[in-house]
């Protein structure tokens, strides 16, 4: 049995996960800033209380925390090196055409 | 859907989420397991996509993944119950790394979950959490292969419940 906690619930609701819960928090700290034990363990709980609330497969539960508008501002989940699909003209132009053309289960 | 999926994103990267080629479950049923037992009484286990290993363990493979970009590397690691935050180390290309090898609980709770099980909230944990390198383009080895074997050890650890989260 499982408890998905996704960022991109756009993506989770196309997967079909029997039950989730989402945040708007970014990537590299989804269960919140390093040191946030409390936010660590209210999302968790929310996840173990998913488990006896949910009674429809594909049910997303959101949550209402925000991330600090001065923790946006300073964009650092941004990895520091170009992710390699990024990286140049010929890695971008096959990405284009994997997702034009490809196949995922490839 | 009020959380907004793409808020931490550039625009472009987002754009292309939009469109990517996902697979298409729209013909079949969502999995679904009941619980078999109170969330008080369940083994857990968390699952990452966040690229952790322990330090003594092989690296995610992102030598290769610079040299064929389209390629991410499809296993899983253990990660044993007690690891330290020394012992942990993280390979992923898509997002900052610091943050994790500053607290890894950002990523992969540890702690609350101790603290929960010492408040009695769930019946234990398992021996081992696992996590695997969520970049997968091409997903054809990580479903057909990965996967099942994930879901394999969490059985021999009779794991009862999974929190699963992304890096």
């Amino acid at each position: 049995m499982t408890v998905s906690l996704t960022n991109m619930p756009f993506i989770t609701e196309k997967m079909g996960v029997p039950r989730g819960v989402a945040v708007e928090f970014p990537f590299s700290m989804i269960w919140g800033r390093p040191g946030d034990r409390l936010m660590e363990r209210d999302i968790m709980q929310h996840m173990l209380d998913a488990v006896e609330t949910i009674e429809k497969p594909g049910t997303i539960i959101e949550l209402p925390y925000t991330w600090p508008e001065e923790d946006f501002r300073k964009r650092d989940w941004f990895p520091k090196e170009p992710t390699p699909w990024m990286s140049s003209q010929d890695a971008i132009n096959e990405m284009l055409e994997f997702m034009q053309h490809g196949d995922p289960l490839e | 859907m009020a959380v907004d999926s793409f808020k931490f994103m550039p625009r472009t990267l987002a754009e292309s989420m939009k469109v990517w080629p996902y697979v298409d479950t729209s013909s079949e049923d969502i999995p679904w397991t009941a619980p078999s037992k109170p969330v008080k009484e369940s083994k857990v286990a968390l699952v990452s996509s966040g690229g952790l290993y322990h330090k003594d363990d092989r690296s995610f493979d992102l030598d290769r993944e610079r040299r064929e970009p389209l390629w991410g590397d499809p296993s899983f690691r253990e990660i044993p119950r007690g690891i330290s935050q020394e012992e942990i180390r993280v390979a992923h290309l898509h997002y900052e790394n610091s943050h994790a090898l500053e607290d890894c609980n950002c990523i992969l709770p540890l702690a609350a979950l101790d603290e929960i099980l010492d408040e009695g909230r769930i019946g234990g944990i398992s021996d081992y959490h696992l996590a695997f390198m969520g970049y997968q383009p091409r997903l054809g080895t990580f479903i057909r292969e990965t996967v099942p074997r994930m879901a394999e050890r969490l059985r021999e650890m009779e794991v009862d419940l999974v929190l699963l989260s992304s890096g």
